[in-house]
């Protein structure tokens, strides 16, 4: 196959992967202080997609509803936190990881009960044509997604870094215990990470949604993908998801084209299972050490 | 009472309430309703199968229901004119057992260093590997027929006649599905507390002080995941003769998620309390499918939600309470509440 081409797929999967990573991201936030994560990040990023849709047909400006969207993230994985993770938190027994996946699905039966079944067309005014750089054609999209990327990653590593919360939610990521006897609320931390995780998880759903459509599936589509990237990257990996993201995406490209469209998935679970066997902490994850 | 003075007479009334059942509920409901009982014996088998991984040895498996499709297809390839092969039913249970129990394995080697929320993902990924596999495998050979599944599998059993009385299949199905879910129990229960079963629980307990104490935890994990593949194996080969037709849509992560709830909601590592949560959590959302529509129209006139996303809603709410007032399942296990207290 031509080579020019090759590259084309390479490209466009790769911007893809961005979104995976961001998704990902979304995991990495809330696991870093709950140490459990959110199965039904996917359904938070559909039902955030389909929120800010219905933004747009009551005819709020593309972007007034992008911050709207973002707020409904933001309180949507507050009531995730409170309806499932503090409650799965509370209990010592490991099965109510699935709580999470039950309100997952609960979201995803909310959304088909309240926009229908089907996908539906995202309109938004970043123009769908082309450009072309070094013989790759790159649409406007593909570019708002990697500045929607970098740039909520960046401005979230910043509140990390720069403000007292921030620094809150790293203490309580590096020790519970030790973050509480300095009088920091790490149930409060644990929803402040959890808002935002939905808050990416709405940006992430705003951003691919043009690119795809909206529809109740995405959410388990992205999930799994993105389960590959936090996990083949490290859930603390940090930026690392960013990588795995682009790779994976490329991959995933490449397998649809030399193996047929329904090979689309495998490559990013194949990578997963393959990550754990060989490096179990992910390929940029610190090793946890388990006191005995 | 009765039960622990004579167990003999107890286990004979068991027996003789389970032959009457299906004539019982087929007479005042009709055969949909054996059909559904049918179902919830196969579940009981699945949940136990699960309950050897996720209640005795303690690692969360969100791909369990793959085993159940390797059985499944198994039975469909070796007994459907897919192939041209016919091969009796007892001759095919044993291999699906075998090969479920294989991909058990395969599953378990890759994944003994992980635990909890990494090994949930892990595993949910295999599933869904497998489901990728049997939605793709129709070329360049064709084996699986890919989405379009596998029809006109030869069934389970067909109706006779006893006594010029037309005997249904669905009760043959019935007693046959009674025979391998009480066989499955006897194991089950007979493994909880034997060796193999005080290993698992003391690898759930605390890996490193089991090792410490000699157990080869490798073996004893993977034999966790094989054993609880197989029985998972046995199960799928049953749903495919007596669906008599197979497809990857039966066996995507919800089915999975369901199994486990029945695991979780009944009580993690306790037999009794698995086999109410695979029974409570098949009858009622059927129960369900056949009501909230009506009722829903006597009450308000119209359908404001579909019934089958209903169940989905109330399926949540239902498990959040139980998890809320019940923590450890409808009848915890004996074993694993003192744990709790410990820990607390």
């Amino acid at each position: 196959m031509d080579n020019s081409i090759l590259l084309q797929i390479c490209v466009s999967g790769a911007f893809m992967g961005l979104v995976y990573a961001l998704v990902a991201y979304g995991f990495q936030l809330t696991y870093a202080t709950s140490k459990s994560i959110n199965f039904g990040q996917g359904e938070l990023v559909m039902v955030s997609a389909f929120c800010s849709l219905t933004l747009l047909d009551l005819g709020v400006p593309y972007w007034l509803m992008v911050p709207g969207g973002l707020v409904i993230g933001a309180l949507l994985g507050l009531v995730v936190e409170r309806a499932a993770v503090r409650l799965a938190l509370e209990q010592k027994s490991e099965g109510w990881i699935l709580l999470s996946i039950i309100v997952g699905l609960f979201g995803f039966s909310l959304a088909e009960n309240i926009w229908g079944r089907d996908d539906r067309p995202f309109p938004t005014p970043i123009p769908g044509d082309s450009f072309n750089f070094l013989g790759v054609d790159i649409t406007w999209l593909e570019i708002s997604v990697a500045v929607g990327v970098f740039g909520i990653m960046g401005l979230v590593e910043l509140f990390k870094r720069r403000t007292l919360l921030g620094k809150a939610f790293e203490a309580v990521s590096a020790d519970r215990d030790a973050a509480e006897l300095m009088g920091i609320s790490a149930t409060q931390t644990v929803m402040l990470s959890y808002g935002l995780s939905g808050m990416v998880a709405a940006l992430a759903g705003i951003l691919i949604s043009p690119i795809t459509t909206v529809g109740p599936t995405m959410a388990m589509v992205l999930v799994l993908k993105a389960f590959s990237v936090a996990v083949v990257a490290g859930l603390n990996s940090g930026f690392g998801v960013v990588l795995v993201g682009l790779v994976l995406g490329s991959l995933e490209g490449l397998a649809s084209i030399y193996f047929g469209s329904g090979w689309r998935e495998a490559p990013g679970l194949i990578l997963l299972i393959m990550a754990l066997a060989l490096r179990p902490n992910g390929i940029f994850g610190q090793a946890t050490i388990r006191k005995v | 009472m009765l039960l622990n003075k004579s167990p003999r007479i107890g286990i004979a009334l068991i027996g003789i309430a389970l032959a009457i059942l299906p004539f019982l509920i087929g007479m005042s409901f009709g055969n949909a309703w054996i059909r559904m009982l049918d179902f919830a014996l196969l579940y009981i088998m699945l949940a136990l199968g699960l309950n050897i991984v996720v209640g005795f040895a303690g690692l969360l498996d969100l791909g369990y229901i793959a085993f159940y499709a390797v059985g499944a297809y198994i039975y469909a390839l070796l007994a459907s004119p897919h192939f041209g092969l016919h091969w009796p039913l007892w001759a095919i249970l044993p291999v699906g057992a075998l090969v479920a129990g294989v991909f058990g394995m395969l599953l378990g080697a890759p994944t003994l260093r992980l635990r909890g929320d990494y090994l949930a993902i892990v595993t949910l990924g295999f599933g869904e590997i497998i489901r990728i596999f049997l939605n793709n495998l129709n070329a360049p050979v064709n084996i699986t027929n890919g989405p379009k599944g596998i029809a006109g599998i030869d069934p389970l059993a067909k109706s006779i006649e006893i006594f010029g009385y037309q005997l249904h299949s669905l009760y043959l199905i019935y007693y046959l599905f009674v025979a391998l879910a009480v066989l499955i129990i006897v194991v089950t229960l007979r493994l909880e507390n034997s060796r193999l079963g005080r290993a698992w629980v003391a690898i759930r307990e605390d890996e490193i002080a089991a090792k410490a104490c000699g157990i080869n935890t490798r073996n004893v994990k993977l034999l966790a995941f094989a054993l609880g593949a197989s029985f998972g194996g046995v199960a799928g080969g049953l749903f495919a003769g007596f669906q008599q037709f197979v497809s990857p849509e039966s066996f995507g992560l919800f089915e999975s998620i369901m199994v486990l709830c029945m695991v979780v909601l009944g009580g993690m590592g306790n037999i009794p309390g698995v086999i109410l949560g695979a029974v409570v959590l098949t009858v009622l959302p059927e129960l369900f499918r056949h009501w909230a529509g009506p009722m829903q129209v006597a009450l308000f006139g119209q359908t404001y939600i579909d019934p089958e996303s209903m169940r989905l809603l109330l399926f949540g709410i239902a498990l959040i309470l139980v998890m809320r007032f019940r923590p450890m399942g409808l009848l915890p296990s004996a074993r694993r509440k003192a744990e709790l207290v410990e820990h607390a």
